[in-house]
């Protein structure tokens, strides 16, 4: 029995009442119809269905839209907010609710401001060459009018030191006092603005050479022992015992950093100690870091001025200048001369107490034997008596210069280019005694002696070296080597080192 | 021949001879010889430098070897350049290193010319 839509079951039910025809064609035909409406209810559902979709994609499209209309107006609102913050001037007139033309507006206005400020740039850098220009000019005129008076006020010194010489009279001599003392701060000052306008130039090197330290901490001391007196001074050195001798650096310098410490400190102390303390905070195979500082015992300093103090032409109070001299270069100098060192210079300071300025240096140590170049005396007659020595070394000057040596000395001298040669003679011919460079090719000093150690203990091998580090002696003592002279060569010293192996 | 360019006590001398008449006990080929080598090996320090100038680890080994014939014959602010020189090449201050083997190329030609000029010229 077939299941007739509602509609058309009211209708059959109309007008054929309960007895539906049975014939077959009858049947086919309200089959028919009955399948016409259940596609019609088909497709009523699903287009209601779809229309309920359209419509909640299209809400939420909607909101979205909202939302980011909402983002958009914050947007513009916090753009014209930065924008006055900038320049309050500024007025935008920003309609956040129909806002394509302000935005516009706004693009407009920061292409306006990028364009001012393009040109304000440039304005700018155009005013910087120039200033730099002027400083350039300055710095010149500086340098050249400094030596322009350097040179005769070196004739003033020079006069002044004559007149003195010639036994004046009392009262010429405390005018020449004055005239002394008066060229030697103008000299003083003239010196400090021609350091000033090296170190604004970045025209100040530092020079690197061998030096004694503990030496010039005591001629420090020494120079400045009858200022100290003058003031009812006492200067006390305070250097710790294991500070290596020799270092290499810029004694100059370091003597002009130590020096205008020093005299500050005399300056502002009476009656009262200078203390210089060098002490060793640490040590490498190289090099040493070492404390240095200059305390005294003076009138100190206030704590706000601490740090301005090391700037130029200032100093801690406006009555230093008038009571005490100088033009507050001295400190700045200092501070920039130990930052060429790679160092910082610090202060601690209680006012009517004292002051300590410190700082610590870290130098290349150079052992004494490497401190000087000295020109050899001619060298010395020595009879070596045939003496069989091997010299291992790769540079032709090198080798002209020990083979002349060594030929004076009546010795039989074989050559090894390098550490392969060396190890192939010795298989070959029996030495009194080995000279052995340490940077080689192939193979090194330190890894021949190595080599020749092993089957040969007792040839005496003394290295040869231009290295100015102080562990040298440490690693040929290491290597199985006795001992070592410096390069360049010098001819007694390395006589009274082959004779005390031979 | 010419002893020396100027006496070894003034600091402006751009070389002496004063050690290599000392070591040669006075002999001029000796020093002539000396100096021919040398020149010779500046000529190649100073090729070396130019190609290896931005390799500190090179720098350093050059001058190294180049140090001590430079000491016997140039002025000591020579040697102290050269020591700057490997101070600033072992810390790696490269940029630093470079300007002051510029300093050096240039005072080692100097040197390399006058040798020529007063030393080795033919007369």
């Amino acid at each position: 029995m077939i299941s007739y839509h509602k509609l058309l079951l009211r209708q059959i039910t109309k007008f054929w009442g309960t007895d539906a025809p049975t014939d077959d064609r009858w049947f086919n035909f309200l089959k028919a119809i009955n399948d016409a409406y259940d596609a019609f209810e088909n497709d009523r559902e699903l287009s209601k269905r779809a229309f309920s979709l359209a419509e909640k994609e299209y809400r939420e499209m909607n909101q979205r839209l909202k939302d980011e209309i909402s983002i958009k107006q914050q947007s513009l609102r916090k753009l014209k907010t930065a924008i006055n913050s900038f320049e309050p001037e500024t007025t935008i007139d920003i309609d956040i609710n129909s806002n394509e033309d302000n935005i516009l507006d706004i693009v407009n206005y920061l292409e306006h401001q990028i364009s001012r400020r393009k040109e304000a740039e440039k304005a700018l850098l155009s005013a910087k060459e120039e200033a730099e220009k002027a400083n350039k000019a300055k710095t010149d005129f500086l340098s050249v009018m400094s030596h322009e008076i350097r040179t005769p006020l070196n004739a003033i010194l020079g006069m002044g030191h004559l007149l003195f010489k010639n036994t004046p009279r009392p009262d010429q001599v405390r005018n020449l006092t004055i005239l002394k003392a008066s060229s030697e701060n103008l000299l003083l000052l003239i010196n400090d603005i021609l350091d000033f306008n090296k170190i604004e130039a970045g025209k100040l090197e530092l020079e690197y050479a061998p030096f004694s330290i503990v030496k010039l901490i005591h001629d420090i001391r020494d120079g400045n022992h009858l200022g100290a007196t003058d003031r009812q001074n006492v200067i006390d050195v305070s250097i710790e015992s294991n500070i290596p001798e020799f270092v290499l650096g810029d004694s100059l310098r370091l003597r002009q950093i130590f020096t205008n410490l020093v005299s500050n400190a005399i300056k502002f102390t009476a009656n009262g100690t200078i203390r210089i303390t060098l002490s060793q905070v640490e040590r490498t195979d190289t090099d040493v870091t070492l404390y240095c500082a200059v305390s005294d015992t003076g009138i100190g300093i206030d704590p706000p001025k601490l740090q301005l103090i090391f700037d130029y032409f200032v100093q801690a109070s406006n009555t230093i200048s008038r009571n005490y001299g100088g033009t507050g270069l001295g400190l700045a100098i200092t501070k920039n001369m130990l930052s060429l060192m790679k160092s910082d210079i610090k202060v601690t300071s209680t006012p009517k107490v004292g002051s300590t300025f410190y700082f610590n240096l870290t130098l290349p140590i150079v052992s004494e034997d490497e401190a000087t170049i000295d020109i050899p005396a001619p060298a010395e007659d020595a009879d070596l008596q045939q003496a069989r020595i091997l010299l291992v070394e790769d540079t032709l000057f090198n080798v002209l210069y020990a083979t002349q040596l060594l030929g004076d000395w009546n010795t039989i001298v074989d050559i090894a280019e390098n550490g392969i040669e060396a190890l192939n003679l010795l298989s070959e011919h029996k030495y009194d005694l080995i000279l052995m460079d340490l940077l080689m090719p192939e193979m090194d000093g330190y890894e021949t002696a190595s080599e020749i150690r092993k089957t040969n203990m007792s040839v005496p091998i003394i290295a040869l070296s231009a290295s100015v580090s102080s562990n040298v002696k440490e690693k040929v003592l290491a290597a199985g080597m006795q001992d070592y002279v410096s390069k360049p060569l010098n001819p007694s010293k390395l006589l009274s080192k082959i004779k005390k192996y031979l | 021949m010419t002893a020396t360019m100027n006496n070894v006590n003034q600091p402006e001398y751009l070389y002496s001879t004063a050690r290599l008449l000392a070591v040669g006990k006075g002999n001029p080929e000796f020093v002539k010889r000396m100096l021919t080598v040398f020149v010779q090996q500046m000529n190649d320090t100073t090729n070396q430098l130019n190609t290896y100038i931005h390799n500190p680890e090179q720098v350093y080994l050059i001058l190294h070897q180049a140090k001590p014939s430079i000491a016997d014959i140039c002025n000591p602010t020579m040697h102290q350049l050269i020591e700057k020189i490997e101070i600033l090449a072992k810390h790696n201050h490269t940029a630093d290193m470079i300007k002051q083997v510029q300093v050096f190329l240039q005072r080692i030609q100097e040197v390399i010319q006058a040798i020529h000029h007063f030393e080795l010229a033919e007369d």
